[in-house]
């Protein structure tokens, strides 16, 4: 006889894992949110103040500034550059040309390296490639007569967010281009060998061949890649820890900055939540409306 | 009671208490671990490791544990620990953190231990003990002092035919005249003065105490402290350090540099990329080191209305979570002494004037060491309700700001004057 109950009895050492490690620590956010928590009044503890702290995040200035950084400036531009970027790489590897002069270990090889770099270490050699003086970037750009005189990337507000985002397209594309090549190889060669006969070219056949068959991968992983920058602090913290000001600020550095430079745990808590539902309801209703059709096509 | 059973009682009763002291002293024999947490690299602290070594060798029954960790997660990994209850049992804390971590209750009051082993003449000995005091209470015991100075490049100073400046004002109109295009193609490739221009706290605080102002102020009256620089002469303050990029006396570039021991400042200096730079004592003596004929020179900070610099430090503190309280300030009371400076090779500045007086510096270092001694610590600072840790995080978030042009001097001043207030009312909450 099966034991019905088993099942459950298997996955409750997972469940309980997620309840302490995520669940809990989420509901605690929630409850500190609600409260004035300043970390020099640690014995004191948290003082429950409302919604103080909500009142307090529609009046902050910086809030705005921090919600559309994320928004767009890190998250849709790099978003959209990578997966165009990854697509075309990706077609690039699936090619046959690739494989016609057996150089696909290499370049296979040469896409992973900046995924194998850690992004402590990647932020580290860019801010050194874009130094105004020894910068590698500014040298190339000076000597083809592209520059008159070298650029300070990460002073100056018209070029920091172009060295952030490339550091984070750099470093982050290997991943989008990995799993649409691996959407592309899935894709049946008799799909394309029937179009072909049909009369379509390789432009009808990647509009509607392709693109379609590709599209439970493009939104996993449109779905990974928003999360996943949406809530990055890495690149934005050491290359610029928000600044020149607060110009490239964003919403993961902004909460750190609040919760351990201004020592406002209360404070922090609330960004924190209030970020965490951002995230929670852009994945709920990419998933009703996107995902729904691509996943389950 | 028989003579027979009187005198088994009294060997009985002898026994058991041999026996309870030799079992107490087994006890304390026991072998102990303590861990010591200090936050400067390798080549920054001389014969530390050594000196732990040799309080091991005159305390058999205790280890020495050292962990290193930088001096930007210091702060943050200890308030953690205080909440988890763990952490070091003796450590290094920064001048400015002490009174903070004290009123957190993350450390262990001193006051106790130090009126109980130390003599009068001893504490009359240390300097700024005032910094680590809470509430009447101590949590630190100053450990080491020093400076941040100016140095400068001799032979840069002497092809642009410059002295080293006396004043603020001489400060910008030097390093202007330093800035030059060397190579002759129109880019400048020397610059006068380089700046950490995403940490501008320490030139700030200096140059506020040198101009006759102060970050925060109390009324005398009724009591209430408020930011000191909410007036022109704090504005004006904000437009002489934009003026080093307005100038060209300092390029665009140091908005980027977060940190004073940046490469890009240290060995912007090294290869003449910058004829002034401001430095602690450690980076002048690894420069010296690194490379012994660079001709460079330590010179005395400028002034204005005043002339100071800052002088900052290490305190030795316990933790208040450590299991082992009595061997922590023990180790706390060993490394505070002269012997760690001199023999043992600790190679920063004590706070203890008769330890001071023996230490031999080299000439190039005795300007560190003269303004040390003489400089102004944060005491004030740190007395107001704002933390000070909060005070820099504002200042440095706003002068680069404005220093890359993303706020005009009106919308900084305003913005600076508000973090203090800001730093302040939070204290108070």
């Amino acid at each position: 006889m099966i034991n019905k109950r088993m099942p459950y009895w298997l996955i409750l050492p997972a469940i309980l894992f997620i309840m302490i490690c995520f669940f809990l620590p989420a509901v605690y956010n929630i409850f500190l949110s609600f409260t004035r928590f300043y970390i020099f009044r640690l014995q004191e503890g948290p003082q429950f103040s409302g919604f103080k702290n909500y009142a307090e995040l529609i009046r902050d200035s910086v809030f705005p500034t921090c919600l559309y950084n994320t928004f767009f400036r890190l998250t849709i531009v790099t978003v959209g550059i990578r997966l165009l970027l990854g697509l075309t790489i990706a077609l690039l590897f699936n090619a046959s040309v690739l494989k016609r002069l057996r150089i696909m270990g290499v370049a296979r090889t040469l896409l992973l390296i900046p995924w194998l770099t850690p992004q402590v270490v990647s932020v580290v050699i860019w801010k050194w490639l874009y130094h105004e003086t020894y910068g590698a970037v500014n040298i190339i750009l000076v000597n083809l007569g592209l520059l008159a005189r070298p650029i300070p990337f990460f002073s100056r507000v018209s070029t920091v967010w172009i060295a952030v985002d490339t550091i984070l397209i750099w470093r982050e594309l290997p991943f989008v281009v990995i799993v649409l090549l691996a959407g592309l190889q899935s894709i049946p060669e008799q799909l394309y060998e029937a179009s072909k006969i049909d009369g379509a070219n390789k432009i009808k056949q990647f509009f509607y061949i392709t693109l379609p068959q590709l599209g439970s991968v493009l939104s996993i992983a449109v779905l990974l890649t928003t999360l996943w920058t949406f809530n990055n602090f890495v690149y934005v913290w050491l290359s610029t820890e928000g600044g020149p000001g607060n110009y490239t600020h964003v919403l993961a550095s902004y909460i750190f900055e609040v919760a351990f430079r201004l020592y406002e745990w209360g404070y922090a808590s609330t960004l924190g939540t209030v970020m965490a539902g951002m995230m929670a309801v852009f994945a709920l209703l990419y998933l009703k409306f996107v995902g729904k059709r691509s996943l389950f096509l | 009671m028989g003579k027979t059973s009187k005198k088994l009682a009294v060997g009985l009763s002898v026994i058991l208490l041999v026996s309870s002291i030799t079992a107490g002293m087994a006890f304390t024999q026991e072998k102990i671990t303590l861990v010591f947490r200090q936050y400067d690299p390798e080549g920054l602290i001389g014969g530390l490791w050594g000196a732990l070594k040799e309080f091991e060798r005159l305390h058999p029954n205790i280890t020495v544990e050292h962990e290193t960790l930088t001096w930007r997660d210091g702060f943050d990994v200890f308030t953690r620990e205080i909440i988890a209850g763990t952490g070091p049992d003796t450590l290094q804390v920064a001048y400015v953190w002490t009174r903070d971590l004290g009123r957190m209750g993350g450390l262990e009051p001193l006051s106790s231990y130090i009126k109980r082993d130390w003599s009068q003449e001893k504490i009359d000995d240390f300097k700024h003990w005032e910094i680590g005091v809470y509430k009447d209470i101590i949590y630190g015991v100053p450990w080491t002092t020093d400076c941040m100075g100016m140095v400068i490049r001799e032979d840069l100073f002497e092809d642009a035919g410059q002295v080293p400046p006396e004043t603020y004002v001489e400060l910008l109109t030097t390093a202007m005249k330093l800035s030059r295009d060397k190579d002759g193609d129109g880019v400048i490739d020397q610059w006068g003065m380089g700046l950490a221009g995403g940490f501008m706290w320490f030139h700030v605080a200096v140059s506020t105490w040198c101009h006759g102002l102060e970050i925060v102020e109390q009324d005398p009256k009724t009591g209430e402290w408020s930011a000191g620089i909410d007036n022109l002469a704090g504005k004006n303050l904000m437009r002489y350090w934009n003026d080093f990029i307005r100038f060209g006396a300092s390029p665009e570039g140091i908005v980027s540099i977060m940190n004073w021991n940046d490469p890009q400042l240290l060995d912007g200096f090294k290869f003449g990329d910058y004829a002034m730079i401001w430095c602690w004592p450690w980076w002048y003596l690894a420069l010296r080191e690194e490379s012994p004929d660079l001709p460079m020179k330590a010179v005395r900070a400028p002034g204005q209305v005043n002339r100071y610099t800052m002088t900052g430090g290490r305190e030795l503190a316990v933790n208040k979570n450590s299991k082992h309280k009595e061997e922590a300030w023990e180790l706390l009371k060993f490394l505070t002494g002269e012997e760690v400076f001199t023999t043992l090779g600790y190679p920063h500045y004590p706070p203890q004037d008769s330890i001071i007086k023996n230490l031999k510096f080299p000439l190039s270092d005795r300007i560190f060491a003269e303004q040390t001694l003489t400089g102004r610590t944060y005491i004030h600072e740190i007395r107001s309700p704002a933390s000070v840790n909060e005070l820099w995080a504002g200042t440095n978030r706003v002068y680069s700001g404005l220093l890359s042009g993303v706020k005009t001097l009106d919308e900084s001043h305003k913005a600076w004057v508000d973090a203090i207030n800001k730093a302040i009312q939070r204290g108070l909450e």
